[in-house]
């Protein structure tokens, strides 16, 4: 879990889209892009980020 | 403190530096910003930027009475790395205000969060030249030993730019002179050879060109203190 905070005050580095935590990763609502949670801390680089079509 | 003393830890903490460059590289070949993250994990695992030095504490402490950072101020710190200065910058806004942390290295945020700061500093590894941020966010951003570190400065700017409010500042703070910082980096080399922080002139025309007036610029030998406000 991260900070309610935290997510509030973020957005989507690509598309600058709206962000909810979901199952473990940091969740886009706009382009569904899913950023991977280490240790408490989102990684919130596009690089990193999962693509929707990719589903691990 | 004697001067031997101060020479001896200045020695002591380059030789940090170099300690950590020439770690066997063993992450896969990437992007530039992927070479710095890793360079600065190294970095974070070596504990090189934990703490200040009493000499850099009392420069970072004037720095900041500089800065005129009010409680309830929402800050962005772009390279928070081991968090030395976040920790300061949590005082100064106090319960009421924020401050963003965010840093390209994983490892760095990390030792960041074991600091175990105040709840209103907020932790993330993003990168400055995208921001995960919406607009108009922040009163003022600092980049404290960072901004040679972004390989596209430009882009930096711009989403500076984006995420500050109207009349926000962008402060970018070292704690040696403009000359010290760059023959440090190039003495360093390797993925750091080409992070420079660019003269008087050149960043004059950066920050214009995104949109941002020069204030001030002072370059003396233990401290750079630049500030631009953004413009609506």
């Amino acid at each position: 879990m991260i900070d309610e905070e935290l997510l509030k005050i973020m957005c989507c580095p690509a598309c600058h889209g709206d962000l909810i935590e979901r199952e473990g990763k940091v969740v886009c609502l706009k382009c569904s892009r899913r950023y991977p949670i280490r240790d408490g801390i989102p990684v919130m680089l596009i690089d990193e980020a999962e693509m929707p079509e990719a589903k691990s | 403190m004697s001067r031997k003393r101060l020479f001896l830890l200045m020695l002591v903490a380059v030789a940090g530096i170099y300690g950590c460059v020439k770690t066997p590289m063993t992450e896969k070949p990437g992007n530039q910003s992927s070479a710095v993250a890793a360079y600065f994990d190294r970095c974070a695992d070596e504990g090189v930027f934990d703490q200040f030095s009493p000499e850099e504490l009392i420069v970072a402490k004037e720095i900041l009475a500089q800065m005129n950072i009010r409680p309830g101020d929402k800050l962005a710190e772009a390279g928070c790395g081991a968090g030395r200065l976040t920790e300061m910058l949590a005082g100064l806004v106090g319960p009421e205000g924020k401050v963003f942390a965010f840093d390209i290295s994983p490892r760095m945020v990390e030792r960041c969060r074991q600091r175990g700061l105040p709840s209103q500093v907020e932790i993330a590894c993003a990168s400055a030249i995208d921001i995960p941020v919406g607009r108009g966010e922040f009163d003022a951003i600092i980049c404290h030993n960072t901004f040679p570190h972004f390989d596209d400065k430009p882009a930096a700017l711009r989403e500076f730019h984006r995420v500050l409010r109207d009349d926000g500042v962008l402060w970018i703070v070292h704690s040696r002179s403009r000359e010290w910082v760059n023959s440090l980096h190039s003495s360093i080399g390797g993925v750091l050879a080409t992070h420079v922080l660019p003269d008087r002139a050149e960043l004059e025309r950066l920050l214009r060109e995104t949109g941002f007036s020069l204030e001030l610029l002072h370059d003396l030998p233990d401290r750079y203190l630049l500030k631009a406000t953004r413009g609506s």
